[in-house]
């Protein structure tokens, strides 16, 4: 956890570098299993990097502790991005990561807190986990915890009708740590969520049920750091939710905006160009 | 996305919903009792990635539950078709079926187990018997049918006198064919890729049971457990839901 004032080059650096990270060992990951949401995950890579880094109150190897702020993927299916990440913290061991998919391994392309240290709640199914996070925000407060509890979800998954069931729940709870993030990356698995089932206009929705609404691009490290830490450090009346805007696919040209990268795999020349690509960017 | 088909349905359509059996037969499960069941409404209820199919993908996206909820669904009908051939049958028939009914099907990657021929007599709710078994009677529905039938032609190249039941309609049931064929034969094992609990296996169960036959009698398929994650070959593997795991769990029950 770093204050307010501190955002220097190195931290930006660093969380940059992290983002990178979580795009290579996708790519390494979905190699093994041989198919994977390569886009979905790419699109939240900052998301992840800035929380994990910057944001989320955590002890390295301590996936249970009591006080830590949770997390919960609500678009499981971008895990793949989440678990290099978990085992940087100490909380899952790398050797396990190669293991990703395969028989027994506990990494499967959705999170499992059963089998996985460091998941706070499973996905898979959408529209779950917002009111998941409502119920832990419900219990920091009954429990008098200081913890917040972030829920990551997809703009596809606002058509999932238990998102809205939440987030009127929310509000009239009052549940002020209770942080929504939405990586608006205006794809789903079918096609973009304007032509499936138009989503917008997704802030006056959010202010309607009585959050309160940010916006931001979901890929600039600055904006994004600097916006997640007014949140957690400043005074907060409402549930809140950042709309966050972002490519489906970001960071691989030919990923971009393709939304038949929902799902795929890279074979082995591909492969290689997606990582001098990805290295490109430094 | 169920009751909005229900809508449609009570309008005079007959409507086909179609979604991931873990999104369509758990999720929306009080939708399909309360909107299209109760009311007998037309609506053709397509679950597919069912069992253990999604592989990897993980609990969320498995259904291994899926028979046992919509068999216990008053007015329902239920069908796993074995391969392509049957469900298309299957629509077809679906046609004349005033009420709603739930398909549980594959990836779409299930290998052929009827010619084009094969089929000319279908008949919703009446199992196809391949072979009789003095032995043994295999009772399979839908994706394990195939490895099932293979496993029989292992066993009966062992000597073994085995007969396979391809149980396509799990509602209403074909309570005739399995006392009739668990009758013939000393030992019956029903195989699903479905928890055994409330399924296929309980389905037979219930009709032995209250038909009073006495038979060696094992349920086969996923036991009353979520599954691993893994590729969906190494968990039919694993278990023992392909045709040598079949055979094997076969050679156990004839001790």
């Amino acid at each position: 956890m770093t204050s307010s004032t501190e955002l220097d080059q190195e931290r930006i650096q660093l969380l940059e570098e992290r983002a990178r990270f979580v795009r290579t060992e996708t790519v390494r990951l979905i190699d093994i299993a041989k198919t994977g949401h390569y886009a979905s995950t790419f699109s939240c890579a900052e998301i992840f990097a800035v929380l994990y880094y910057d944001i989320l109150r955590l002890r390295r190897g301590e996936p249970d502790w009591p006080q830590r702020d949770r997390f919960l993927l609500g678009k499981g299916h971008a895990a793949v991005g989440l678990y290099p990440l978990l085992a940087d913290w100490g909380f899952v061991d790398h050797e396990v990561l190669n293991g990703y998919t395969r028989l027994g391994n506990p990494l499967g392309d959705h999170p499992d807190m059963v089998n996985v240290p460091g998941i706070d709640f499973s996905s898979g199914s959408l529209g779950h986990n917002l009111s998941v996070g409502l119920g832990m925000a419900l219990g920091a407060r009954y429990a008098s915890e200081p913890f917040d509890v972030y829920v990551l979800l997809g703009d596809g998954e606002q058509e999932e009708g238990q998102v809205w069931e939440a987030a009127m729940a929310a509000a009239h709870h009052d549940v002020r740590n209770l942080i929504a993030i939405v990586d608006r990356n205006k794809y789903s698995l079918d096609g973009p969520t304007d032509e499936i089932n138009q989503v917008e206009p997704l802030p006056d929705k959010w202010r309607a049920f009585g959050w309160n609404v940010h916006e931001v691009d979901g890929h600039d490290i600055v904006a994004l750091t600097t916006l997640l830490r007014s949140i957690r450090d400043g005074e907060r009346t409402a549930p809140t939710v950042v709309i966050a805007h972002t490519v489906k696919g970001k960071g691989v040209s030919f990923m971009e905006e393709e939304f038949g990268w929902h799902l795929g795999w890279l074979d082995t020349e591909d492969e290689r160009d997606v990582h001098r690509e990805l290295e490109a960017r430094k | 996305m169920v009751s909005a088909a229900a809508g449609l349905a009570a309008t005079g359509l007959q409507v086909h919903v179609a979604t991931f059996a873990s999104f369509l037969a758990l999720l929306c499960a009080e939708q399909i009792r309360t909107d299209t069941a109760y009311t007998k409404l037309p609506v053709r209820l397509i679950g597919h990635h069912t069992g253990i199919t999604l592989g990897f993908y993980g609990t969320s996206h498995h259904a291994t539950e899926d028979l046992a909820i919509t068999r216990s669904i008053a007015n329902l009908t239920v069908v796993a078709p074995a391969d392509p051939r049957q469900l298309s049958c299957m629509l077809r028939a679906s046609v004349d079926v005033p009420g709603p009914m739930y398909f549980r099907i594959g990836r779409g990657r299930d290998p052929e187990v009827y010619g084009a021929e094969d089929l000319a007599d279908f008949s919703l709710g009446r199992a196809i018997r391949h072979g009789a078994g003095e032995d043994l009677a295999i009772i399979a529905t839908g994706s394990m049918v195939h490895p099932a039938l293979a496993a029989a032609e292992r066993l009966r190249a062992e000597g073994v006198s085995v007969g396979v039941v391809d149980m396509h309609t799990i509602k209403p049931f074909d309570t005739d064919t399995v006392v009739d064929v668990a009758r013939a034969a000393r030992n019956v094992l029903t195989v699903e890729e479905h928890n055994v609990i409330g399924g296929l296996g309980s389905a037979v169960a219930e009709a032995l049971a209250e038909a009073g036959v006495s038979v060696n009698f094992r349920r086969h398929g996923i036991a009353d457990q979520y599954s691993l994650v893994g590729p969906p070959t190494h968990l039919y593997r694993h278990y023992q839901l392909d045709a040598d795991g079949i055979a094997a769990v076969a050679r156990q029950l004839l001790g």
